[in-house]
């Protein structure tokens, strides 16, 4: 046993003694599935590229934070009319809800989520923060909610939080939510974040969700999606140097005529890295879905992308698509690719693609030739390549805001 | 039985394995069993030099030390490797012929009806036939002509006695004994091979070629193939592969090693077809091959061609380390499954030096209840400056019971270099079939003509000769999938 899950172990044991958590025994059955595996290394496949894992094998002395900072800067951040939900480190804080419909509590209780994975087995024995967010029947939110997640100076450096949150669309509802996360801390901390998502029949599920300036902690995010008959689920990630993060998504389409489209846009510098492994379940006929992924890479950074489309022998005419690009542009700069196909029915139109090269000299001399200097030319380039991933966006409002914040990360 | 139920099983009948035939023939095992005893017995029946049975014995030293691997998609039962004969020689042949009419009647029918007579090929064709049958090279045709320009073509085992200096320079120069689980038990036990080195500036004048059969019952068949190509030269190499019908599943774990050295361009082409397997998914041939090649020098080139129509289970990644700066590596593949057959096939390019460049062309047909699965790496290292990939893999689905399956990995380290990876799934459009139908073709005709014009883009890279047995082999072996 590494010594992490040793220590993992003892912190367990720690709150079990202190009768810290709800629903003991429950937890103990996934604590012990979590020892089975431990925590993942580069040697098994999954996690063959992942930086993250490396990461949290070098942590000691592990603190489990349960106690939240008061904060006292509650601002808007943007210029729009919206609702709000307050996290601190990750846990509920507080809320501003003004719309009727929506229905907001705090998820302290054992909740399982399935999925054979020694992190998520580990989030479920631990996690006891965490909200519900429930949107009721036939009802189109109308104002966005936005969620600012403050990862506040107060974190102890090794600090372990689990989260699990969950989000309910009954049916033909609708909601745009944009995830803001804000770190206000330079420690080192390991943050494990399970999700849980329902889109019921004929409802529609905008995620947006801005990672941006995280210098120094490791974020795992798992999500578990479920769509139903004629649901939409949409998922766009803002990405802008993030320290060593991992987004897994598991998207089920579970009823006929569903949709998910899942969009990256990873601006990385440094020696910042990001990981995605998206996992799409075609599992009804007539079911669709996109997988599209942007990556400027500056100096050292580093972009693992692993993407797969699953298509069950049920679901004739679906339709998958997916695209990873990268634009390399240093020599120490890294991309890696794993985009895979599994396909069982034979009636099916699915694609992917990869590529990953420097910015095209012939373009770079188009531009200059018309008297732009080579910086911004180049600046112009990457700033266009990435804006790609913004345009798929189908909210209006939130494609400007993203297209401003793009414009404002590039002056250097 | 409804009409189409019959045209299905006139034609399964039909398609049943004609290669299927079992040549009756004394033999000389060696006892059961993987230990030390049966390595020292091979190696003393081949009459090898110390060098060689310590090379032996210290892969099977590091073999016992090592998993098999288990992370393909295509499960197998346990293979209990103390239960295979690891030698088997016809006992006729004990004293080599010395040409061609010294050959075992017998085993010169069994060719005769694989379509390979030797005579004929010799006379008609111009191809130098080196014929492994099981694990003993039978005959080598036009060595004498082949000597006159200095290209050496035997079998391994005479060259590691006749040709030491350079079997010791290069034998696991690219696939080392401390490589993968079945590699190194290739390096323990393999009894024979081809054995093929282009002097420089040399143009190989005619198609290289084995075939290979797997015949005795119980054996599994390694051989171990290396190829050099020395300065500026160039070779073609043909490899294709039959096994007679058995009930029990057989081990193939051969080496295949290709040096090019500077402005060498070696081709290597495959048409595999093994023994699949019944109707019901019984028998058939495990090929699980280590084929790799190394473009050592600038310049090199190295083209991998292979059409898999056989095997019950294809577990193989022809591959090139392209070394060299300008070198180039090449991988045209069909992979056909049908029945319970299933393939986890594709390739890996290592590029190491300048402007080195790759192209992979792979295209997948399930039928039946298969699985077709393209594994394949691109890595670009951070020295590799200019270097270029394009990947293009198709799977084609007939059926809903198949899977197709595609797993790219691609690691670029350098921002100079470019890499292009896209595949796509289809099935055969009614539109085409109707097209075909249309013009008078029977569904067979059509799905076959459909077919061969998906995989034209790698049909068309290998030589003549094989090109025609490929297209037929295409269509047989889809037979029987469409109703």
């Amino acid at each position: 046993m590494s010594q992490i899950t040793s220590e993992i172990e003892k912190c367990f044991a720690n709150l079990v003694n202190n009768n810290e958590l709800k629903d003991v025994n429950e937890r103990k059955e996934e604590f012990k599935k979590f020892k089975n595996i431990g925590i993942p290394n580069n040697k098994s496949e999954n996690w063959k590229y992942s930086s993250l894992v490396n990461d949290i094998n070098e942590f000691s002395d592990l603190k489990i934070t349960n106690k939240r900072q008061k904060i006292n800067f509650k601002k808007s951040l943007l210029d729009l009319n919206h609702d709000k939900i307050f996290l601190v480190d990750g846990a509920l804080y507080d809320a501003e809800l003004n719309q009727e419909g929506i229905k907001l509590s705090e998820l302290k209780n054992f909740k399982k989520i399935e999925n054979n994975n020694s992190l998520t087995y580990l989030n479920n024995a631990f996690a006891r923060d965490g909200f519900q967010l429930e949107v009721s029947e036939n009802l189109k939110v109308k104002k966005p909610i936005i969620i600012y997640n403050y990862f506040t100076e107060n974190l102890s450096p090794f600090s372990f939080i689990n989260i699990k949150n969950s989000f309910i669309l009954n049916e033909n509802s609708e909601l745009v939510i944009y995830f803001n996360n804000i770190f206000l801390s330079d420690k080192k901390y390991f943050c494990n974040n399970v999700t849980n998502i329902d889109v019921k029949n004929k409802a529609v599920l905008k995620k947006y969700l801005s990672h941006e300036h995280n210098k120094n902690s490791s974020l795992y995010n798992f999500y578990n999606i479920n769509i139903s008959e004629h649901a939409k689920f949409e998922y766009f990630n803002y990405i802008q140097d993030t320290f060593s993060c991992r987004d897994e998504i598991y998207a089920n389409l579970n009823g006929s005529n569903s949709f998910v489209s899942l969009i990256n846009l990873e601006n990385l510098n440094q020696n910042y890295n990001h990981e995605s492994k998206w996992i799409i379940n075609h599992n009804k006929p007539n079911t669709k879905s996109s997988q599209f992924l942007k990556s400027a890479l500056h100096d050292k950074s580093s972009c693992v992308f692993q993407g797969k489309i699953f298509v069950d022998s049920v679901a004739q005419k679906t339709d998958g698509y997916q695209l990873s690009r990268a634009l390399l542009l240093s020599d120490l700069s890294k991309f890696t690719a794993k985009p895979e196909l599994e396909i069982y029915a034979d009636d099916v139109k699915c694609s992917h693609g990869s590529s990953s090269g420097s910015v095209d000299e012939e373009s770079l001399f188009y531009l200059r030739s018309r008297g732009i200097n080579e910086k911004d030319a180049k600046k112009m380039m990457i700033e266009g390549f990435l804006a790609e991933s913004i345009s798929k966006i189908t909210d209006k409002t939130f494609q400007e805001i993203f297209l401003n914040k793009l414009a404002l990360s590039n002056e250097y | 039985m409804s009409k189409s139920e019959e045209l299905i099983k006139k034609y399964q009948e039909k398609s049943e394995y004609s290669h299927g035939f079992v040549t009756d023939i004394e033999t000389i095992k060696v006892p059961k069993g993987l230990n030390e005893k049966t390595i020292k017995f091979i190696s003393d029946q081949k009459k090898e030099p110390e060098w060689m049975l310590k090379w032996r014995l210290k892969a099977f030293e590091r073999l016992q030390k090592i998993k098999e691997p288990d992370w393909q998609k295509p499960k197998y039962p346990k293979i209990d490797y103390q239960d295979l004969y690891y030698y088997s020689a016809p006992k006729s042949l004990k004293d080599q012929p010395k040409s061609l009419d010294d050959i075992d009647p017998e085993i010169k029918k069994t060719y005769d009806k694989l379509g390979i007579p030797l005579e004929e090929q010799k006379r008609l064709s111009g191809v130098a036939v080196d014929a492994v049958f099981d694990s003993v090279s039978v005959a080598t045709t036009f060595k004498d002509q082949l000597k006159k320009i200095g290209v050496i073509f035997c079998s391994i085992s005479e060259a590691i006695k006749e040709h030491p200096e350079l079997v010791k320079k290069y034998l696991g120069s690219v696939i080392p004994i401390t490589d993968h689980y079945f590699a190194t038990l290739n390096s323990a036990v393999f009894t024979d091979g081809s054995f093929v080195y282009i002097p420089p500036g040399v143009r190989c004048p005619m198609e290289l070629s084995t075939y290979f059969r797997i015949n005795a019952s119980n054996t599994g068949q390694f051989e171990r193939t290396l190829i050099i190509a020395d300065k500026g030269s160039y070779v073609s190499y043909l490899e294709g592969c039959t096994a007679p019908m058995r009930d029990e599943n057989q081990l193939h774990a051969a080496n295949v090693e290709l040096i090019a050295l500077d402005d060498a361009e070696i081709k290597y082409s495959t048409v595999q077809n093994w023994y699949p397997g019944d109707k019901d998914g019984k028998g058939g041939i495990y090929n699980f091959v280590t084929k790799r090649g190394l473009c050592k020098g600038k310049n090199s080139k190295i083209s991998w061609t292979q059409v898999e129509t056989g095997s019950a289970i294809t577990w193989k990644y022809p591959s090139c380390i392209l070394q060299g700066d300008n070198s180039m590596g090449e991988f045209y593949s069909v992979a056909i499954t049908n029945n319970f057959q299933k393939a986890d096939t594709g390739t890996k390019m290592i590029h190491l030096g300048k402007n080195t460049k790759s192209k992979i062309i792979s295209k997948g047909i399930s039928a039946g209840n298969a699985d077709n699965t393209y594994r394949g790496l691109v890595s670009i290292h951070p020295k590799a400056k200019g270097a270029k990939n394009f990947t293009q893999c198709d799977s084609l689905l007939v059926g809903n019971k198949c899977g197709a399956h595609t797993i790219p990995y691609i690691e670029n380290k350098n921002s100079s270099s470019d890499v292009e990876h896209e595949a796509t799934t289809s099935k055969i459009s009614d539109d085409q079939l109707f097209y075909c139908r249309q013009r008078g073709l029977n569904q067979e005709e059509s799905v076959s003509l459909i077919v061969n014009g998906f995989c034209k883009e790698v049909l068309q890279q290998l030589p003549m000769e094989f090109a025609v047995e490929a297209q037929k082999l295409v269509g047989i072996s889809l037979e029987g999938s469409v109703g």
